[in-house]
């Protein structure tokens, strides 16, 4: 078990495990980001042009 | 002749301007204050010790400068904004740069007579020799101030008239006068020193063409920025 | 100084909307072209598996530099032709090239920690790539703090391109006020068993960037229609 600690920490795989680990929270947070303001401005859409309403929900 | 009546309206918004000031210093005097104020913040900051506030002076003079300069250009503006008189200013006949060209003269001015007092304050506080090549170093710190107030008047006349105005300035004029802040301390430096390695001369070309490609930038973009 | 058209008609009644699909399609394939990258790369001489940040890091920095360009040119068009869309298009590039642009800086630090022992160093990229993040951030609080549409706009076309102007100054300035005192660091030079790994994975992040500045868009688009159209009600319903 040690050895294997050794091993991660010898070959730098923790930093190479935080650098994708971060890509991933920022690709991901950032469309979770966008996914809430299309829904809001959907929402916004449908409530303020009568017309196009039922597209604006999916 | 077009470009004298131009020029004559560049002047009389300048000197608007300055007499406005002129009249009760009360910005001046705040703004050349602050920059003295900051310089002995710094002095207490890094010192005692000679030596290393002799280091650090060409970098002190140069932050006092930034910091306190930002609060003139904001103001320059907010004179006009405050008296409702950017409106009629906007409506007399002429081309709109020459209204950015008579607020950047002012400006310059201004800034120039402030620059003079903090460089004055930090030969004495911070024990820095004179050196035999000071014109040269008269003409570096020109030219950062030329950087300084053309970047600070053009976006003053946006950040004066939005929300956080305070906030905004710094947050888009600092990041763009970095090559403004590498040039003039390291040209500084090197003038102060014996300038070994002649980069003195680079970076007054540098500084040159900074201030050359943004005064052109900014008279082209100020017609945009200007319109109501 | 031709006077831009700023009228505010002729738009379509609903903007176009991008399939979510791609957006899955761009983020899948930035997965599958790490995974391949990851397993098939060589330990690298003197970096060993560290070398494997580059795959994330480098893509980043480039797309951070492709945005900006978008912005220069969409805050250039909107200057020249007053269309509001490229004032949404500049402004959607900023705000995901801001995001990849500390996403870059961020990768850069876990980089230099192993690699240089340090956390940050003032080298002329990691000083420049910084000051860009600062006119980003710029930018974007003068986007956050104008409420007038036009003037909001026009402003920052203007400190758009202006900033896009001091870009190269600032990345040779950083360079020479480095090289003048001490060496710059030497820049990995790319043995080709990863140049491979690199464009794939440059040409996935592109993709998730092009999907996300165009998402982006679209949503400032349906957000000023909505505005649009609760104004006209206002108007004309008495």
């Amino acid at each position: 078990m040690t050895g294997i600690v050794d091993d991660i920490v010898a070959s730098n795989w923790s930093f190479i495990y935080a650098a994708y680990g971060v890509t991933w929270v920022v690709i991901l947070g950032y469309l979770v980001r966008l996914v809430r303001a299309g829904a809001r401005a959907n929402a916004d859409y449908a409530r303020l042009v009568p017309g196009a309403g039922g597209e604006g929900a999916r | 002749m077009a470009w004298r009546d131009d020029w004559r309206r560049v002047r009389a918004i300048a000197r608007k301007d300055l007499t406005t000031e002129l009249r009760t210093k009360a910005g001046f005097n705040g703004v050349a204050a602050l920059g003295v104020t900051i310089l002995i913040l710094l002095g207490l900051a890094l010192g005692p010790d000679g030596a290393a506030l002799r280091n650090a002076a060409v970098g002190a003079v140069w932050l006092a400068t930034l910091f306190a300069g930002v609060l003139a250009f904001n103001r320059s503006f907010q004179v006009e904004l405050e008296s409702g008189a950017l409106e009629p200013l906007l409506q007399y006949p002429g081309p709109r740069w020459t209204i950015f060209a008579g607020k950047l003269l002012g400006n310059l001015v201004f800034v120039t007579a402030m620059v003079a007092i903090v460089v004055a304050a930090g030969v004495v506080l911070f024990g820095v020799g004179i050196p035999a090549t000071w014109p040269t170093l008269v003409g570096v710190i020109a030219l950062g101030v030329v950087g300084l107030v053309v970047l600070g008047t053009f976006y003053a006349s946006m950040s004066s008239r939005s929300r956080a105005r305070e906030v905004l300035l710094p947050m888009l004029l600092f990041p763009m006068l970095v090559p403004v802040l590498l040039g003039a301390t390291t040209a500084s430096k090197a003038l102060l020193g014996a300038d070994l390695m002649h980069e003195a001369g680079a970076w007054i070309r540098l500084l040159a063409a900074y201030d050359l490609v943004f005064l052109i930038a900014t008279f082209v973009a100020f017609e945009h920025v200007i319109e109501s | 100084m031709p006077a831009p058209d700023r009228s505010l008609d002729a738009r379509p009644a609903r903007p176009p909307r991008t399939s979510p699909w791609m957006g899955v399609a761009a983020i899948l394939v930035l997965a599958a072209t790490q995974a391949y990258s990851i397993s098939t790369s060589p330990a690298e001489g003197d970096m060993g598996h560290l070398q494997k940040i580059m795959y994330v890091h480098v893509p980043a920095a480039w797309m951070t530099f492709l945005a900006f360009f978008v912005v220069l040119v969409f805050s250039v068009k909107y200057l020249w032709k007053g269309r509001e869309d490229d004032d949404l298009v500049a402004a959607s590039a900023a705000e995901v090239g801001a995001t990849l642009n500390g996403l870059t800086l961020v990768l850069g630090m876990i980089w230099g920690r192993p690699a240089w022992g340090v956390w940050w160093v003032w080298d002329a990229r990691l000083t420049s790539t910084l000051v860009l993040f600062l006119i980003f951030a710029g930018y974007l609080a003068l986007r956050a703090f104008v409420d007038d549409e036009q003037q909001r706009a026009r402003w920052s076309a203007a400190v758009g391109a202006i900033g896009a102007i001091n870009v190269p100054i600032v990345y040779m300035s950083v360079k020479w006020w480095r090289t003048l005192h001490q060496p710059p660091s030497s820049p990995a030079t790319l043995d080709p068993a990863y140049t491979m790994g690199l464009r794939i994975n440059a040409f996935a992040l592109l993709f998730v960037m092009i999907f996300f500045i165009r998402k982006r868009y679209e949503i400032a688009r349906l957000e000023r229609a909505a505005e649009h159209a609760a104004e006209a009600a206002a108007l004309g319903a008495p």
